[in-house]
């Protein structure tokens, strides 16, 4: 490297040590790189301490990027202080001795890291190869498994998967204790340990981290990848939670001390206290039904008022009436809400939890102040309040981290009123019950029960109204109402607003929850289950047995092979014609058999998409902590089951779309998602299902949708087009998907999209499928894409030219015509353009592509098939049409595979090969050819 | 030739001493060894594909694998004719830049397997700068003709494959 270079290096290095920050990822890589090359410099140089001292700090840096350091400020001071001293040796040639370089890092680094590594990779000796392969061919699925768990947790957790989650780390550390895998064991005992504890979102954070790592190890054991380092960090998160944990128990013991609630005796006016408890008494029954819409739809924003008015009445009237316990909780409870109704919390899992807890401990405080009432003892206080103060604290103090929550759409699985009966918590009688009163039409509700269930008057005063409207006939009670001051107008109209919407026929679970036969929360554990059951792997699956692909494939091919020749003897027979011998019917026996056993083949290699769907809630959940979005995630039809190829590899296209949608589609922050009159939470869908014989993929995000201007300008930037004139939407959008548009990182940041499009798109079509953008500005973006049932089997046309046949897939067919001569024009003698649905798409004969003698050159003898491909039409003159069929796709072989217009090969029902033709390739083809007309 | 170049001489016929498929192609006798055949099978219906040399006749069917079939008539520049009933396709693995490739080899007429002896191998001859003879392994001397013993994969040479792939 010159002297030049290296100045350069120093100086940009001086510069960047300056403005990064821990956080910068991008800048501190940059740095890694050029210590680097200071380092190579310094060692070609004869600069022995520097060069160690370069590569030190290189490996310093790394470790403040992988969150290793505990200080990482002071990391980046010693690598200021490091760069000041390469300034001095290299851009003043000082001698390097009497350079001040940071101590620690001038030693060699001691290289008994890598020997550790290799330790840990070879096994103990008396650890059987077979089993330890036996093992990690498990943890696949395991690990798979707790994932899937800890993703249920995010909606709420639910004991019965928290008991799977231990048994399932335990196992693993029982295993990895008899493997000697010692660390494995040690952090799976600490995990174990922190469940028991209870699970809190942070605890998921960390689970999350130990799987991964755990993913890492094991496929270092097999081969893939290198042993990742022992995750001190990790063990520290697992071990410290603990001890934070500990401290702050003690902490809560050590305040609670001091605003413990002492029994105290009932004064001022009981009349009043009667009031207040038959009130409090009301809006807490109706929060139950609340909350349990909340917990279906965390947005409800009815709901959340009515919860939150509940608490706020019962905060100013206890305050009122000296009952400072219940003041302090409603007091927190309120404010938590008031949180939730400003968008800055979501009531989901753990929040909804502890509302409910609040709920529950209202209760009692407000039972006991009636048991006071009536014996005339003092009130007792509740013995927990401080500890749950603590937590409504500390769950409202999350504020705005991102949340992701999954949901899978579609039929649950088990019933809502099964799951209670099993859990003991209703009846068969009591379901029968509720089920009945479901299926009364439901009732327009009064004014008056509309205004008492959103806790905005009481049934007291409601009677008081009705008693004041008997005295005042001809007056309607809305009137009454607000002139008696207990409500406002707008409130009336709001009410009348609701009546006049048609009534829903009530959920189960709030019925269930009015007749009192199961308390709302029970009936909340049972949603989540609910919930749960869809998300986690089935427990029930058949026995299976592995078996290696290659032979899977032969067995395939082989019954392939099996009904060619199987149709090419039915055709013998029939060609004979004696339909009705003995043959016949032992022929059409064997064709019977012969189909079911290709369809068995096909199936074999069919698994359901669920895994790799599963990585994408996963991957929607780590975005949205990221970004500090809040995303609200469907899935549906993750059962749909696909060829193992295709599954593996859309797992990267989906990576990059789901990261598009939530980097660039969902809305930055929540208040420009309420300016726009969405609500507040950005909603992902993720959907696989089956139309028209292929399986349909759709991810779509209720974000900013596509930015024409944008696209249109960078396209016109890069070249790509020359102006948008005539350029539909659909056009501009597959604009993104062109190479030139990922390469500029600024670009994608105005357009919105477009990181690694061009990719995406070629992965897709690389499994013969193809994708589709709909995007609306400001509603979202929808992507389509369509992939073939299986890899092998394509739908084709099959069409003649000259002596030749050709299959044309199915799939980019868009119509095929006999076009009428004057629908046919000739453009400068040089090529041919077909008028069609008022627009003009080239014509090209198949036979001048492909040279083949003895075809029809007129088009209007023969058959126009208008073709897509990428956005592009194009009509391809064949002679005739023959016919449609399935097709086992082949390839022609390493020596062929590069034609262009080929796509591969097929067998044809009479054993011979036809050839498929690449649609994609052939316009390529004719644009570099001229055509002789 | 020294003594020493004779050694190496005779060491590499050893070496090519063996077993031999011989076929005819117009009037001249062929060999290929006969651990690079797969199989014979006889002709069957061939799919012509597009774009391709004139040297490559198409693709087959082999038993639900699609292999492509060369023409050695054209591929050593001689004058094609119409396919006869002794028309045989050698199925033949060479090997290709990525490992085996397993091809067809269209001649006129299969005629026996045959063991040559080192005695009976001579060098390839060169016929100067403008004949190339790589893909000769050595010529066979029978006591009634004289066998062309075929290198098989340099027949189709590594240019040659992936200019195929290319076009």
């Amino acid at each position: 490297m010159a002297d030049l270079d290296i100045k350069s290096v120093i100086e940009k290095l001086s510069e960047m040590v300056v403005l990064a920050g821990p956080g910068d990822l991008q800048e501190l890589a940059q740095i890694h790189t050029l210590l680097l090359e200071v380092n190579n410099w310094a060692k070609e140089n004869g600069l022995g301490c520097s060069a160690t001292v370069a590569e030190n700090s290189a490996d310093l840096i790394e470790k403040v990027v992988l969150q290793e350091v505990t200080n990482p400020n002071e990391a980046l001071e010693k690598i200021s202080r490091v760069v000041s001293g390469f300034q001095q040796v290299i851009l003043m040639n000082f001698d390097e001795r009497e350079v001040q370089y940071p101590e620690d890092l001038v030693k060699n680094k001691p290289h008994t890291k890598c020997a550790e590594n290799i330790s840990e990779l070879s096994l103990p000796s008396n650890v059987d190869p077979d089993i330890f392969q036996q093992f990690l061919h498990n943890q696949e699925s395991n690990l798979e498994e707790i994932e899937a768990l800890l993703l249920s947790f995010e909606g709420g957790v639910e004991q019965e998967k928290v008991r799977e989650l231990k048994r399932k780390i335990h196992t693993l550390k029982g295993e990895a204790g008899v493997l000697g895998l010692n660390d494995v064991q040690e952090l799976c005992h600490l995990a174990e340990e922190r469940i028991e504890k209870g699970i809190s979102s942070e605890l998921i954070d960390t689970l999350f981290a130990l799987k991964d790592w755990l993913k890492c190890k094991f496929d270092a054991f097999a081969g893939k990848g290198s042993i990742p380092g022992f995750p001190e960090k990790l063990k520290r998160a697992l071990a410290l939670e603990e001890e934070c944990v500990q401290d702050k128990s003690e902490a809560g013991e050590k305040k609670s001390q001091e605003v413990i609630f002492k029994p105290k005796a009932l004064e001022g006016d009981l009349e009043l206290v009667r009031d207040f408890v038959h009130e409090s008494t009301e809006h807490l029954e109706n929060c139950d039904i609340h909350l349990l819409t909340l917990e279906t739809e965390p947005e409800n924003e009815d709901s959340l008022n009515a919860v939150f008015r509940a608490f706020h009445t019962i905060k100013g009237v206890s305050g009122f009436l000296g009952l400072e316990e219940i003041k302090l909780i409603s007091h927190e409870a309120e404010n938590l809400l008031d949180k939730a109704r400003k968008k800055e919390l979501l009531l989901v899992g753990e929040t909804i939890d502890v509302v409910f807890e609040v709920v529950d401990a209202l209760k009692e405080c407000i039972n006991n102040v009636r048991k006071s009432l009536a014996t005339g003892e003092p009130i007792m206080p509740l013995e927990n309040t401080q500890y749950l103060v603590e937590k409504i604290r500390s769950v409202a103090n999350k504020g705005k981290s991102g949340i992701a929550i999954v949901r899978i759409e579609g039929e649950p699985k088990a019933k809502l009123g099964e799951i209670l009966i099993e859990n003991g918590s209703l009846t068969e009688e009591g379901l029968q019950r509720a089920l009945e009163i479901q299926k009364l039409p439901p009732q327009p509700k009064k004014l008056g029960e509309i205004l008492r269930e959103e806790n905005i008057i009481t049934s007291k005063k409601l009677e008081d109204s009705l008693k004041l409207k008997e005295e005042q006939p001809g007056k309607l009670i809305g009137e009454v109402l607000v002139e008696a001051g207990f409500v406002k107008e707008e409130e009336v109209n709001e009410a009348l607003k609701k009546q006049k919407e048609p009534p829903e026929s009530p959920k189960l679970g709030e019925i269930l929850v009015k007749t009192g036969e199961v308390e709302a929360k029970e009936v909340v554990q049972a949603l989540r289950a609910q919930r749960a059951q869809s998300l986690t792997p089935m427990q029930t699956a058949g026995e299976a047995i592995k078996v290696d692909a290659n032979r899977l494939d032969q067995l395939v091919d082989l019954i392939g092979e099996l009904v060619i020749a199987e149709s090419m003897v039915v055709r013998e027979v029939e060609l004979r014609g004696d339909i009705y011998s003995e043959l016949a019917r032992h022929v059409s026996q064997l064709d019977k058999i012969t189909r079911e056993l290709q369809f068995m083949a096909m199936s074999l290699r069919m698994i359901p998409i669920k895994s790799t769907f599963q990585k994408m809630a996963r991957l929607v959940r780590d975005l949205s902590k990221k970004t500090g979005k809040l995303i609200e995630f469907h899935m549906s039809g993750e059962d749909t089951e696909l060829d193992k190829t295709v599954v593996d590899r859309i797992g990267d296209p989906l990576v990059h779309m789901i990261r598009n949608a939530v980097d660039h589609g969902i809305e930055d922050t929540p208040e420009e998602r309420l300016k726009k009159g969405k609500p507040p939470v950005g909603n992902i869908y993720l959907r696989a299902f089956h139309s028209g014989g292929n399986i349909v993929i759709q991810i779509e995000d209720d974000g900013k949708g596509l930015d024409r201007e944008a696209i249109v300008k960078k396209a016109i930037e890069r070249g790509l087009i020359k102006s948008e004139e005539g350029l539909s939407d659909k056009e501009i959008w597959n604009l993104i998907f062109e190479p030139g548009f990922s390469t500029a990182k600024i670009v994608t940041e105005v357009s919105g999209r477009g990181v690694g499009m061009d990719v995406v798109k070629k992965n897709i079509e690389s499994l013969r499928g193809q994708v589709e953008i709909h995007s609306t500005p400001g509603k979202g973006t929808v992507f389509t894409i369509r992939l073939p049932l299986t890899l092998a089997i394509i739908d084709g046309m099959v069409v003649r030219v000259g002596m030749e046949r050709y299959v044309i897939p199915t799939l980019s067919i868009v119509i095929s015509l006999k076009p009428e001569k004057q629908h046919v024009h000739t453009v400068a003698n040089r090529g041919e353009v077909l008028s069609f649905h008022g627009r003009l798409i080239n014509l090209y004969k198949l036979s001048n592509l492909f040279e083949i003698p003895g075809a029809i050159e007129d088009y209007s003898e023969g058959t126009v098939v208008v073709v897509e491909s990428g956005g592009t039409q194009v009509g391809i003159l064949v002679d005739e049409i023959l016919g449609q069929q399935q097709i086992v796709i082949k390839s022609l072989g390493e020596l062929l595979k590069n034609i262009n217009g080929i796509a591969g090969g097929a067998i044809m029902p009479d054993g011979r090969v036809g050839l498929i033709l690449d649609i994609a390739g052939i316009i390529k083809l004719a644009e570099s050819i001229p055509s002789h007309v | 030739m020294s003594e020493q170049e004779r050694n190496a001489v005779k060491s590499e016929m050893k070496s090519l001493s063996g077993k031999y498929l011989t076929f005819k192609l117009a009037k001249e006798t062929y060999g290929i060894q006969i651990l690079k055949v797969q199989e014979i099978i006889g002709l069957m219906s061939i799919t012509s594909v597009p774009r391709t040399p004139d040297f490559v006749r198409g693709v087959i069917n082999l038993r639900g694998k699609v292999i492509p079939v060369i023409e050695l008539r054209k591929k050593f520049g001689m004058e094609s004719i119409e396919d006869t009933d002794h028309t045989c396709i050698i199925v033949v693995q060479v090997n290709g830049p990525k490992g085996l490739i397993t091809m067809g080899v269209l001649v006129d007429e299969v005629s026996e397997v045959i063991d040559i002896s080192d005695e009976q191998l001579e060098p390839a001859p060169s016929f100067g700068t403008n004949i190339d003879t790589a893909f000769i392994l050595a010529m066979g001397k029978l006591a009634d003709a004289v066998v062309i013993l075929l290198d098989i994969d340099k027949v189709l040479t590594t240019s040659e494959l992936s200019s195929i792939s290319s076009i």
